[in-house]
């Protein structure tokens, strides 16, 4: 018997779709049999009443249909949206707030969070570039607002050869500040590049500040950008060696700062800190030309002990530094007396 | 018998609680729901045909299929309450029914007629054979749907549907 054959006749058998009198003799019976059983008779109508509104009450007790999976799901998008858009939010927040903690956040963002109320700790030097043309450019060149610190948190240093004269301004730490001091603390000579060089790449003016007030009374001495501008082609030849250059008398003119000083460690907006710092490159211009041994509270410098502002603090660690570097500071006290 | 083409219409508003659509549905599929049950339950294929039919309705609003998966649905769930019943007679004992019991369950001659017929194949047949073969033949169920409802392959299915067949003619041959 072919078995294939066999298949499809059972399968119309069993389903049905041939009657007995067509099947295989051998299948007729069997067929027979088949049809009797799929002849169900109807459900008795009472019992089938009674099982209709049972089932009927079972629906209506239970969920409604196609309904719930679909509000399910605009809930689900819902609470995943509204989720979507917390976790954003203080993802934003977040990457914010480290950004001003680790002190990457870009300058003009730093301003608009400052004009809304947010402070903005920027732990890392706000390096305020003026930059003094020398005495033949009459014209000042223009300012920037506020200067970017490069990598090495160190500003723009004062350096001869460049005959720029710049404030480093640090807003906590105020390492560039330790810089600036050096800068004008070291005698115009061959070693002053380099040691204001080597202050800039050392850290030490942050760990000396780090917990420093903001109660320095200092001394500032400007030396006047045409001094220094005169000792750059030693410097470039890095004799360090020559102790003889002296300061020029106007480069010894002492001025003391106004109350505050303009090496306050308190974090300053940087239009205060620019506003300062024009202030204080006012005044250096102006104490250039004006040596005034009876102005108040002067230290009289002598030409080989020159200070800058310095904090009380950090000035003992800084003096040991330029000692180290064979630089003579002097035994100015902290009060500005010898 | 079946719905046909409107069975779609008629499933959903079975799920909004429809009683008429309920009633198409239980007068298509009732008749080989009870039929399958006595032929395998006895004197209980009232009772688990009553809660084969609750459980339907419960579940009714998570069916998604055509004519032939609901079908293949509910002896599913008849299947599954039977099996129920099965293990609570075992615990609490109970007398097999007999002919004359299967007879008095309703009268008219049609319905002995087919109860015979189908006490006929159970008897027969092995008990996997047997349900095959009503599930083909009185529930009206494709082999794909036997194989699902019977947890098989319906290419196992069809061999066993074949071997059943065969071992009724043979029986039957040898009665005449």
């Amino acid at each position: 018997m072919d078995k294939n054959h066999d298949d499809q006749l059972i399968e119309r058998l069993l389903d049905g779709r041939l009657p007995a009198d067509d099947a295989p003799p051998d299948l007729a019976s069997a067929v027979r049999l088949l049809d009797a059983a799929r002849a169900t008779p109807p459900v008795d109508p009472v019992v089938g009443r009674a099982t209709v509104a049972a089932m009927v009450a079972a629906i209506a007790a239970g969920p409604q249909p196609r309904r719930t999976p679909h509000r399910s799901r605009h809930l689900v998008a819902r609470v995943l949206s509204t989720k979507a858009a917390v976790a954003a939010a203080v993802l934003a927040i977040s990457a914010t707030g480290a950004a001003a903690a680790t002190g990457s956040l870009s300058h003009p963002v730093s301003v608009v969070l400052q004009n809304v109320g947010i402070h903005v700790d920027e732990e890392r030097p706000t390096t305020t570039t003026t930059s003094t043309l020398p005495p033949a450019a009459s014209a000042p060149a223009p300012r920037p607002p506020v200067g970017r610190a490069g990598p090495s948190g160190v500003g723009a240093v004062a350096h001869p050869t460049s005959s720029t004269s710049s404030t480093s301004t640090t807003a906590h730490d105020n390492h560039g500040d330790e810089v600036s001091g050096v800068a004008h603390d070291t005698r115009p000579g061959p070693c002053h590049g380099r040691t204001v060089s080597d202050e800039a790449r050392s850290d030490d003016g942050r760990r000396s500040h780090e917990s420093t007030t903001s109660t320095s009374t200092s001394t500032s001495t400007t030396v006047p950008t045409t001094s220094t501008s005169t000792t750059a082609p030693e410097e470039q030849q890095g004799s360090c060696t020559a102790p003889g250059a002296t300061a020029t008398p106007t480069s010894s003119t002492s001025t003391t700062d106004d109350d505050k000083g303009t090496t306050s460690n308190k974090p300053l907006h940087d239009g205060r800190r620019t506003s300062r710092t024009r202030e204080r490159d006012s005044r250096r211009t102006t104490t250039t030309t004006t040596v005034a041994p009876s102005s108040t509270t002067s230290t009289t410098v002598t030409p080989t002990s020159i200070r800058t502002s310095t904090s009380a603090r950090g000035r003992g660690g800084r003096d040991d530094r330029l000692r180290g570097k064979g630089v003579d500071v002097g035994d100015i006290g902290d009060d500005g007396s010898p | 018998m079946s719905v046909g083409e409107q069975f779609d219409e008629v499933l959903a508003a079975a799920q909004l609680g429809e009683d008429w659509a309920v009633a198409v549905l239980f007068r298509d599929l009732g008749p080989p729901v009870q039929a399958y049950l006595r032929a395998r339950a006895g004197a209980d294929a009232e009772d688990v045909a009553s809660q084969t039919w609750l459980e339907v309705a419960r579940g009714l609003h998570r069916f998604e299929g055509d004519e032939s998966g609901f079908r293949g649905w509910v002896f599913t769930i008849a299947k599954r309450r039977l099996a129920n019943e099965r293990r609570r007679r075992t615990r609490r004992p109970t007398e097999l029914l007999g002919d004359d019991d299967l007879a008095s369950w309703d009268d008219p001659g049609t319905r002995i007629e087919s109860d015979d017929a189908v006490r006929r194949i159970t008897s027969l047949l092995p008990e996997d054979l047997a349900e095959i073969v009503l599930l083909r033949v009185v529930a009206g169920l494709p082999v794909e749907e036997v194989a699902q409802v019977t947890g098989r392959r319906a290419g196992t299915v069809r061999v066993m549907q074949h071997r059943a067949l065969k071992r009724l003619a043979a029986v039957l041959e040898a009665e005449v």
